[in-house]
């Protein structure tokens, strides 16, 4: 699942959006410069994202298994942590239509 | 973690105060022991909260527990009475442990609310983007 979205993310063309950045560069904000250094790439920030909502789903579904066995003490961990696996993958979702529909309109530029 | 981090936080609240209940109910259950007086009487249990260590939210930092004397009561009806008639009972008072029952409930569905609103608010952000 990542390495489409890594191409999509490639394909969406970013470095064009920060060389619009740029812009603020000439208007002479030294500070941006900076800001823009610890530049990661949109592929790794993705596959990190991922990474986190897959181990916040796998932390809820252990605290299942753990419910369902009576080893937790404290079912609002459990409620919490799924609570936060939920919106982790809400969030994907998001950003993954967000991706296929800039994606879809690149390709339709085309015609 | 980092992402929901008002969630995190407000779970941490919500456990330091479950603990705040089992040990109010631990006390009430275990008010009307009776011991001899050679042996100590149940001691009440409380909870200290202090922040977490790694600044989000709190924790359950020990456990404090109360008087080991207790109070004599002259019960020379008692099977458990000393030669002089006197038991040794837990030096726990019904009315505060109530009071605590009520703060620690209240604080717990404050944090739970704490997490709904929190809930709710990142869900609204996400269905920004999602638009």
């Amino acid at each position: 699942m990542t390495s489409p979205i890594g191409a999509l993310g490639a394909v969406s063309g970013l470095s064009g959006i920060s060389g619009v950045s740029g812009v603020g560069g000439a208007a002479g904000l030294a500070g941006t410069d900076a800001v823009k250094a610890p530049n990661t790439d949109f592929a790794s920030m993705l596959s990190q994202g991922l990474e986190s909502v897959q181990a916040s789903q796998a932390n809820a579904s252990d605290l299942a298994t753990q419910v369902a066995n009576g080893t937790l003490q404290d079912p609002a961990q459990y409620t919490m942590a799924s609570t936060e696996a939920a919106l982790g993958l809400q969030l994907t979702m998001a950003i993954r239509n967000k991706a296929v529909e800039a994606f879809q309109e690149i390709m339709r530029m085309q015609a | 973690m980092s992402t929901f981090n008002a969630i995190g936080t407000a779970a941490s609240g919500v456990t330091v105060y479950r603990k705040w209940l089992d040990a109010v109910s631990d006390n009430i259950a275990n008010m009307d022991n009776v011991s001899r007086t050679s042996e100590s009487a149940f001691q009440a249990r409380y909870v200290v909260a202090q922040e977490a260590q790694d600044g989000n939210g709190a924790q359950v930092g020990g456990i404090a527990y109360g008087s080991a004397e207790g109070q004599l009561a002259y019960e020379p009806d008692n099977p458990l009475a000393d030669t002089e008639g006197y038991v040794r009972r837990p030096d726990i008072d019904l009315g505060s442990q109530m009071a605590q029952l009520m703060m620690a409930q209240r604080a717990y569905q404050a944090n739970i609310s704490v997490v709904d609103r929190a809930k709710e608010s990142y869900q609204a952000a996400i269905n920004l983007g999602r638009a």
